[in-house]
């Protein structure tokens, strides 16, 4: 075959390799594709590994949107944010990425938002700075979470109320932005109603050791021990605690939690009269958690946990918002998002227009003795929940 | 006993030793002579095994030993006296000694009266004595290990002239034991009241081999090899 | 009263802080060998307590046993990976040791899962002893009581047996030791597997009191390599006081500035490399 022979058929070879997908291109619906972003890797693995499922859950349901099954793809965020945003943004130059969940930590989620939000797309988080909502508020961006103002009015005031007595509170912070949110809206709430501050200890998020703070909270004789560190500061100084005999002498509130697998790995033995805030527990009862846990349990074999929960239905809002929408614009499916009420995991929640915050319960939780469990997830009953928000900032 | 035949050792990459040959038989008092930097150390470490031989054979009581583990070599029986003594400053006395002993002839108390000194001070740490019973110790130490041959590495180097009396009668004494030893030196005097043979090593080569009589009746030796400038 | 009880704390604190850098001061006193490893093998502790525990139900069989798992994991590293690279230099100890301390905590995310574990005080000590107001946990009594016991028995092999003789010249001069007809080898993997098998106990005494997650490793390693700066690399009593002013500082700082408790830490470490650039009872 001479040269010339052999150029024009590689041509036409390439041409017809290249023809299928150009054909596509032009007679069928371009597929919505959903981007989840999950801690796969580093220290927030573990919560990451349940989010994923949630989401995957939520898209399997969806056969067709807008003409085409959607997709997923899983962006690892690796617990960092700077390698997250990079991620995101190849993400959008390249792929043409527009509507992306998820995040863990507050400051992924913030600089995902703003990255999100320049290329006009949608993005929801369970992240839980209360900046999302407020500072630093962009009309990409909506949260699923209940923030600081709500962790703390839907456990302290239950709490207090079921138990006016208890009038002298001392408080065990994490020293950073977030502990601090929580201890302020503590502090504003113990003066509405009356409580007593007798005492607070900050720690650095790193701490191991609370036996100090445990000793100084101990001798100022409070009524309650207000925890406010999760996750494994929460674990160690709840574990602490109960060792230096505090169960027994006082009341102890955990505002913040992270999810079913925490309280798995604390046991009965730790949590039982434990008072615990959550943003879900799986026994709650409605109609799509009830949907949701059988689901859960049949194809995962677990209970649903926070994590699952939480990016499960933060993927289905937006998947349904653009079904709504009719169209994959950003702009357009975030106008449809603002005030949209559904049914989610904790009942009725509707999507506050002004600062794009999901108002939905919050719960108090109080663990359970071993023998009262009916089966391994059943550690705590559900003592109230509501919904406290404050009110969203003005915006001109 | 013990026969070095043309032995090449480096140290990095400077070739020290060129082809070296001895041997020491059994109950002889051989000496080592030899310039600063002649390579009378990397000698004493090539038997000892902290110098691995480029080429060559050591051969001990029949086994070679070029190549073998320093501990190896030490369990067959060569015991080294080494240069600065090598003491354990942070031990005592008598824990510098116990951690030597092996089974054989010399034992702890026959050590501390063979050294009474170091009986006195048995329970002083190895940093508080003066040079000479740090020598002695070192002496004390590598006769605990019962060896079949003891080399000693300038034990009288910076020692006064009343400490290296005592220590050549203590040599003296360890000979008359029957012990094999290969003593490297620069002090002429005590290599010809102790030496049954002699060699020289200048720039890592044996230049001179000869008895005791030989030795002391060719005086030229000491102007040739063993004074100090060129 | 509660600065009496900061420092209880702070003794049972130190004296946790001190199994743990005993080993490593010894292992880099005798093997001149720096092991950032270390409070991997801390980490594998922690975890084979809540394993065997889970096995046996008992965390005094754990506490047997536990520790002698490690050392002999710990053995086998030497033998097979650690002892080659003695020779190089420290930065090679640090880069294979991080590598290997990586392995070990990736792996039991891998087995165990990336949230942390609980392991429940062992029945015969829970409980508080009361003293006036205040309530101290019989547990943690209990680590101070057990762990000086170790220290003791510690320092009686260091300072009254021949092995600990050989490990003290050895770290002076493991060459002499060598041509003393002593297997230097041995002696090296032996150490090495005591150093860190009592990492490895530090990390099950501790379980009880702080759980067990992948990431203690790396939390403990700093803090055993600031005990051994302020102590003197290579000295046992200087690992003792070392960990107990760790510990006391940092208990006593939880009451007098407790954002400050870790810097405070760091603080006395500069302080006394200042003052002695050896550390406290370290040498030349």
């Amino acid at each position: 075959m001479n040269r010339r022979k052999f150029l024009e058929s590689g041509l036409a070879l390439t041409s017809l390799m290249f023809a299928p997908p150009l054909l596509r291109r032009g007679f069928a619906a371009e597929p919505v594709t959903f981007y989840g972003l999950k801690s796969m890797s580093g220290a927030f693995a573990s919560y990451g590994e349940f989010a994923e499922k949630g989401s995957q859950l939520a898209i399997g349901d969806y056969k067709d949107l807008l003409g085409a099954k959607p997709r997923y793809v899983t962006i690892d965020t690796e617990g960092n944010p700077g390698r997250a945003v990079r991620k995101v943004q190849e993400a959008i130059q390249q792929s043409n990425a527009r509507f992306f969940g998820g995040c863990t930590l507050s400051s992924t989620a913030l600089a995902v938002g703003k990255e999100v939000n320049k290329a006009g797309g949608i993005f929801m988080t369970p992240a839980g700075a209360d900046e999302i909502t407020t500072t630093e508020f962009n009309p990409s961006t909506f949260r699923w979470t209940v923030p600081t103002y709500g962790a703390i009015h839907q456990t302290v005031r239950p709490l207090f109320e079921s138990n006016p007595k208890a009038k002298r509170w001392y408080t065990i912070t994490p020293q950073y932005v977030f502990g601090e949110a929580l201890l302020a809206a503590a502090k504003g709430l113990f003066k509405q109603l009356g409580i007593e501050h007798v005492g607070n200890s900050y720690h650095s998020t790193q701490e191991q050791e609370y036996s100090g703070y445990l000793t100084n909270a101990m001798a100022a004789q409070p009524d309650v021990l207000l925890i406010l560190g999760f996750g494994g500061n929460g674990a160690n100084c709840l574990r602490q605690a109960a060792n230096f005999g505090l169960k027994s002498k006082m009341t102890i509130l955990l505002a913040w939690t992270q999810g079913l697998d925490w309280f798995q790995s604390l046991g009965p033995d730790l949590l039982e009269d434990v008072y615990i805030g959550a943003q879900y527990w799986h026994q709650v009862n409605t109609p799509l958690n009830n949907e949701l846990v059988k689901r859960v349990r049949e194809v995962y074999k677990i209970s649903p946990n926070y994590p699952l929960a939480g990016d499960y239905i933060i993927t289905k809002i937006i998947l349904d918002a653009i079904a709504k929408a009719g169209t994959t614009d950003g702009r357009a499916v975030a106008k449809v998002m603002e005030g949209m009420s559904y049914e989610g995991p904790t009942g009725t929640e509707t999507i506050r227009a002004e600062d794009h915050q999901v108002i939905k319960d919050y719960y108090l939780l109080r663990g359970k003795a071993k023998s009262a469990m009916k089966d391994p997830d059943d550690l705590a009953t559900i003592i109230s929940s509501g919904k406290s928000f404050p009110d969203p900032i003005k915006r001109s | 006993m013990l026969n070095i035949a043309s032995v090449h050792s480096y140290y990095g990459k400077s070739h020290i030793l060129e082809g070296i040959s001895m041997t020491i038989g059994e109950g002889e008092l051989v000496t080592l002579l030899g310039r600063n930097g002649a390579g009378k150390t990397t000698t004493l470490r090539s038997i000892t095994g902290v110098v691995r031989p480029q080429s060559g054979s050591i051969t001990f009581l029949g086994r070679e030993m070029a190549g073998r583990e320093i501990h190896e070599i030490a369990q067959a029986g060569i015991s080294l006296v080494p240069e600065h003594r090598g003491i354990f400053g942070m031990l005592s006395v008598e824990e510098n000694l116990a951690i030597a002993v092996r089974p054989g002839h010399w034992t702890m108390a026959g050590i501390y009266e063979f050294f009474p000194r170091l009986y006195e001070r048995r329970k002083n740490g190895g940093n508080t004595l003066s040079g000479g019973e740090q020598q002695m110790l070192s002496i004390a130490r590598g006769l605990l290990t019962n060896p079949r041959l003891l080399l000693l590495d300038e034990p009288t180097e910076g020692l006064a002239p009343v400490i290296v009396d005592e220590i050549s009668k203590a040599l003296l004494k360890i000979k008359e034991t029957g012990m094999s030893v290969l003593l490297v030196e620069q002090n002429l005097q005590i290599c010809e009241k102790l030496g049954d043979r002699h060699y020289v090593l200048e720039e890592g080569r044996i230049v001179y081999s000869g008895s005791a009589e030989e030795f002391a009746t060719d005086h030229s030796i000491q102007d040739r090899y063993l004074s100090v400038g060129v | 009263m509660l600065y009496i009880f900061q420092i209880l704390n702070g003794l049972g604190l130190g004296m946790i802080y001190f199994l743990i850098s005993v080993g490593l001061t010894i292992i880099f006193g005798l093997l001149n060998f720096v092991n950032f490893a270390h409070g991997a093998f801390f980490m594998v502790g922690g975890y084979l307590c809540y394993s065997l525990v889970a096995l046996t139900g008992s965390f005094w069989i754990s506490l047997l046993i536990g520790p002698l798992i490690v050392a002999f994991l710990a053995w086998v590293s030497e033998k097979t990976l650690f002892h080659r690279i003695y020779h190089l230099p420290h930065t090679f100890h640090i880069l294979v040791t991080v590598g290997i301390a990586l392995i070990l905590q990736e792996s039991a995310i891998i087995i165990w899962g990336p949230i942390g574990k609980n392991i429940a005080v062992p029945q015969e000590l829970q409980g508080v002893v009361t003293l006036w107001s205040f309530a101290y946990p019989v547990y943690r009594l209990f680590l101070i009581a057990f762990t000086i016991v170790i220290g003791m028995i510690l320092w009686f092999l260091l300072e009254r047996t021949r092995f600990g003789a050989l490990v003290r010249a050895g770290s002076e001069s493991a060459e002499m030791v060598s041509l003393l007809g002593v297997n230097i080898h041995r002696l090296f993997a032996q150490t090495f597997a005591l150093g860190v098998g009592l990492a490895g106990l530090a990390g099950i005494l501790s379980a009880p009191i702080r759980g067990v997650h992948p990431f203690m490793g790396v939390e403990v390693l700093g803090i055993a390599f600031v005990v051994v700066v302020i102590g003197g690399m290579g000295s046992f009593i200087g690992a003792l006081m070392g960990g107990l002013m760790v510990g006391l500082v940092q208990s006593v700082m939880s009451t007098v500035w407790p954002e400050g408790a870790s810097l405070m830490i760091y603080g006395a470490m500069a302080a006394v490399i200042l003052l002695r650039p050896y550390g406290l009872f370290g040498r030349a």
